[in-house]
């Protein structure tokens, strides 16, 4: 009798600790979790430091959870911090080999940070495995076009507008490139198909204006200098078209 | 005869004198043309020069709302199988449960000491022109 008492002891106290150990884990996790999701309600808002610390205090309590660090390298990314942002970026797909989200903002923060190369790996690679992936393409482009490629750039933005037609930027950027390679003609082309997606694209205008002053065209270049002038919201590019009107006009 | 001679030598003269005037104006009409050209080309110069400062900067998805990055994942966030789609995807499709941000320039320039994050797609150091 005194031993089954004693059994029966020890079971309930250890069932006792295990529900224990089990409900604060649980805790712990509906913690985390909501740390997690206020921190993304704040990273929506735009209040990317408040966030940052619900992501950090998410991390401290637990520091393996995958979504907390990549949640806080997009507050990082947000906040200019890109060599932080790279660094839990990396931990993640080191984490988890196959986190594509991470793996892809990696890609993106090593643009941010200058490191083309490593930014074209990245897109590659995940074009390797998903060639009709529109974002890896148009950041494969980007990273082209700034590394000083864009001959390339225009191929890959091209692929980017071809899975994409109504993406204006696809468009813009190819003319971009095709500006850059002295291929007005196909500049040209491209910067109308963008305006005729958005009409009130004012850097499309500024390029259409750019391309015709190459071309010697200068009445047509102002006309469209001053529909980029009217139609921008930013005051730099504004003063900018102000500047370059003058001087055709002089 | 004696006058005759005279008469072509002062004809001659005339002629040679006309000419004369006649390079001069042209002359001095094709340099007001060349300098005309040379200031008009100068002009369009500096435009031009303008413009491909401005263009160094290329259009990044961040132009057309919050897509820079893939979107965050949790609760209240994208789940990780839609956050893959969102790379995988063969038309841009991104932050569907966030709020729209409107059209951001990328000429814009940093403001001192301004919080807004900057923007990634400038020229990398050293490349400006």
């Amino acid at each position: 009798m005194r031993r089954s008492l004693v059994v029966w002891f020890s079971a309930l106290a250890l069932l006792g600790c295990a529900s224990a150990a089990y409900a604060d884990s649980f805790f712990q996790q509906l913690r985390v979790d909501s740390l997690i999701g206020a921190g993304i309600d704040m990273y929506h808002r735009g209040d990317y430091k408040q966030s940052l610390l619900a992501f950090e205090q998410a991390l401290d309590l637990s520091p393996l959870d995958i979504e907390a660090r990549y949640d806080r390298g997009l507050d990082l990314y947000a906040l200019g911090q890109y060599k932080d942002a790279a660094a839990q970026f990396k931990q993640c797909t080191q984490q988890q080999a196959g986190f594509v989200p991470a793996l892809f903002n990696l890609g993106v923060t090593d643009i941010a940070l200058g490191d083309l190369a490593g930014a074209k790996a990245i897109f590659s690679k995940i074009l390797a495995v998903h060639p009709s992936s529109v974002r890896a393409n148009f950041d494969l482009g980007l990273s082209d076009y700034l590394d000083g490629h864009p001959d390339q750039a225009a191929k890959d933005f091209e692929i980017a507008a071809l899975l994409h037609p109504q993406y204006v930027q696809a468009h813009y950027d190819r003319a971009l490139a095709e500006y850059r390679t002295g291929n007005l003609v196909a500049a040209d082309a491209e910067a109308n198909v963008a305006l005729k997606l958005d009409r009130n694209y004012a850097k499309g205008y500024f390029l259409l204006g750019a391309i015709h002053l190459r071309q010697g065209n200068g009445n047509d270049a102002k006309s469209m200098f001053e529909r980029a002038q009217r139609l921008s919201g930013d005051p730099v590019l504004k003063s900018l078209c102000t500047q370059i009107i003058q001087q055709i006009g002089a | 005869m004696m006058n005759f001679m005279i008469e072509i030598g002062a004809r001659r003269w005339l002629a040679a004198l006309c000419a004369g005037a006649f390079t001069a104006l042209a002359s001095v009409a094709l340099l007001h043309d060349a300098q005309d050209r040379a200031i008009a080309r100068a002009s369009s110069l500096s435009a031009m020069q303008l413009a491909d400062h401005a263009l160094i900067t290329v259009a990044g998805p961040d132009d057309e709302g919050p897509y820079t990055l893939i979107d965050p994942i949790g609760p209240g966030g994208a789940s990780g199988l839609a956050a893959a789609d969102e790379v995988f995807a063969s038309t841009i499709m991104a932050g569907q449960y966030s709020t729209y941000q409107p059209v951001q320039d990328p000429f814009a320039q940093p403001i001192p000491g301004d919080d807004h994050p900057p923007i990634p797609y400038g020229p990398p150091k050293g490349r400006l022109p």
